[in-house]
């Protein structure tokens, strides 16, 4: 087995020891740094789709971030020493809505966005309607994603909607919501294109969109 | 008490009693929880409410009059705070492990933790008290915590989330005492005020209440933060093990000192059956690699623990356990009561049959954004997939009860549909 399938698979075992002293054998060897963000990626797709089959959990997921931030940690000043930046998919702009201040969930889906290779602009928590308008004329972003546990969030992801498209800004961005009292009927309301309570499947239906965006 | 309140109270009584004994009740009891709807309801700022016990009764007691349900569930104008408070008294002082029950603003004021935010404070007027928890342990002094939980809790996490007890001998600490026990006996007070409105002018039964918690919620709530706990399950599998063997037992001790009640004090409840009150957090979230022997196993100790001793913990199921739902059949028989949040209660009376009494409502969102047809229509179709053969419990909504933003068009629809399509 390659190193590079080596280390994919401690990841997805969550051996942490193990999955970070195989990338930094790699890169003591002088391998690509881009190679291995690349196998985080993979690793992390993975990871996804057993969580999405019920094989894993949310705990297995926070690991899973643990690993891949601690890898990225790693190679990021490799990257920076060799004047190379990786291909970003596309760009999101997430935050928890305002009056909410839970973070959990929305870290696990910063975390698995970065490793599928999105650029990630975090706004944190309590992110009242007009930051995340700023944030979109700003970075420009391809997605807007809206997190948030309590139910006052939900109308506070009705009022960024409301607020982004009072902006003249709401083609320009697909947005997603996701959180643990988040479901079909909150979507309608909010006026969001997607919704999840699964960090996983949020990031498949954002690489979906992204693909749906090159075409 | 009129002729019309009493009947009323005996009606109910009669209700809730059959359904907690494994008896078909006449139809489905509704046994609502709230948090900030009162506020909403009679038109008074979160601030306000959690902070002035004359207008929590007064939200409290008009949402009863004006909607009919069967029990008075939990109300809380807050979060809880005060864990690790209860845990150190439990040997010395078991009288206070269980009475200094702290949920109100007040009580953040004078303490000034650092697990949960308010209305008025941390946060804008009308936002609803948060628990955030915290780190306030290394994964360093897991062996310190299991070698004698009450002396680590005491020294060492109490000063570090207790912003005004961080130097423990210092004037302000022991103020912050002092106010904090005088302002319980106010709280406490206040509470007993509103039971008993409820139950003299309104005809809502009393029934003991206690509290219980799970052995890794606590850990992840109060000491290690939820992050930090699940990743130690990786990485310090040992230690999280010995910490949970040692808190056990002292969780145990706490929840059944919270219903261990003296028979004078019992007899004056009028349903005589005490129910515990168990809100899960990790339940969903643990990997089955773990799940049994750090999540469940340490649970069930308690929770068996509490049916011994004569009581229904009522466990509230946060998120969706659905994939665990086998698990609860370890559990003795008609002595639980199941309260869902996301879990699928079709799939759970499937799985759970006449297990155990299984509780839940509808879509928050609906309750939120719906029309009281549509809330009607969805309350129905879930009452008539779920209430038979008996022991089901309509919570309203799946948020620990009624969600605070609900129209109050829409909670009249759900009382509508538990009159329509609850009978049996």
């Amino acid at each position: 087995m390659s190193l590079s399938e080596e280390m994919v698979r401690a990841i997805v075992e969550l051996d942490e020891s193990r999955a970070i002293e195989i990338a930094k054998k790699r890169l003591e060897a002088g391998e690509d740094p881009l190679k291995i963000l690349d196998d985080l990626r993979r690793a992390a797709e993975i990871i996804g789709e057993k969580y999405e089959r019920g094989e894993y959990f949310v705990s297995d997921l926070v690991m899973a971030g643990e690993i891949l931030k601690g890898i990225s940690e790693i190679v990021r000043p490799k990257l920076k020493e060799l004047g190379v930046s990786r291909k970003v998919v596309g760009k999101l702009v997430i935050g928890t809505v305002e009056g909410d201040i839970h973070d959990i969930g929305k870290n696990i889906v910063v975390t698995m966005a970065e490793a599928a290779g999105f650029e990630v602009i975090d706004l944190g928590v309590d992110v009242p309607p007009q930051r995340f308008v700023e944030a979109i004329k700003q970075h420009n972003p391809d997605i807007v994603g809206m997190s948030g546990l309590l139910t006052l969030a939900i109308d506070s992801m009705k009022r960024t909607v409301d607020a982004i498209k009072e902006a003249g800004l709401r083609d320009k961005v697909k947005i997603i919501i996701g959180g643990g009292r988040v479901d079909q009927h909150a979507c309608e309301y909010v006026g969001a294109d997607a919704w999840t309570n699964d960090a996983s499947q949020g990031i498949r239906i954002m690489l979906k969109w992204m693909e749906e965006k090159k075409r | 008490m009129t002729v019309d309140v009493s009947a009323k109270l005996r009606e109910r009584k009669e209700r809730i009693e059959r359904v907690l004994t494994g008896k078909v009740p006449d139809r489905v009891p509704f046994i609502p929880s709230f948090h900030f709807f009162p506020a909403r309801y009679i038109g008074v700022s979160y601030a306000d409410y959690s902070s002035d016990y004359r207008l929590f009764v007064k939200a409290v007691f008009a949402v009863y009059r004006d909607f009919d349900f069967d029990l008075a569930g939990l109300a809380l104008p807050g979060a809880g705070m005060t864990l690790p408070l209860n845990f150190i008294f439990i040997e010395r002082y078991p009288d206070l492990a269980t009475t200094t029950f702290a949920i109100a603003r007040p009580f953040h004021d004078i303490l000034r933790d650092k697990y949960t935010r308010w209305p008025g404070r941390e946060l804008p007027p009308n936002v609803s008290a948060q628990f955030i928890g915290g780190k306030f342990m290394e994964a360093e002094e897991y062996d310190e915590l299991a070698e004698n939980p009450i002396e680590f809790i005491s020294r060492k996490i109490i000063p570090r989330v207790y912003e005004a007890l961080r130097d423990p001998t210092s004037p302000e600490a022991y103020g912050a005492l002092v106010r904090f026990g005088m302002e319980v006996v106010k709280f406490s007070g206040a509470l007993m005020e509103l039971m008993t409105k409820l139950r003299e002018e309104l005809g809502y039964p009393t029934i003991p209440l206690g509290m219980g918690y799970a052995p890794l919620d606590f850990i992840a709530d109060h000491l290690r933060h939820v992050t930090y706990t699940l990743t130690d399950l990786y990485r310090y599998p040992d230690k999280v093990k010995r910490a949970l063997d040692a808190l056990t037992p002292l969780i145990i001790k706490w929840s059944k000192a919270s219903v261990s009640l003296p028979p004078s004090v019992l007899e004056a409840f009028d349903i005589k059956i005490p129910l515990v009150f168990i809100p899960l957090h990790l339940n969903e979230m643990v990997s089955p690699k773990f799940f049994r022997e750090f999540y469940w196993e340490p649970l069930k100790r308690v929770i068996i623990e509490l049916v011994n001793a004569g009581a229904i913990p009522w466990i509230f199921f946060e998120g969706n356990f659905t994939p665990f739902l086998e698990y609860i059949l370890e559990l003795p028989k008609g002595k639980i009561i199941a309260y869902f949040e996301r879990t699928d209660l079709r799939k759970a009376r499937e799985v759970l049959g006449d297990h155990v009494i299984i509780m839940g409502g509808i879509s928050p969102a609906l309750c939120i954004y719906g029309t009281p047809e549509k809330v009607f229509e969805e309350a129905c179709k879930l009452l008539s997939d779920v209430k038979e053969p008996g022991g089901f419990i309509f919570a309203g909504s799946r948020v620990a009860g009624i969600p605070d933003e609900t129209k109050p068009e829409n909670l009249r629809a759900l009382i509508e549909a538990v009159r329509k399509c609850g009978r049996y």
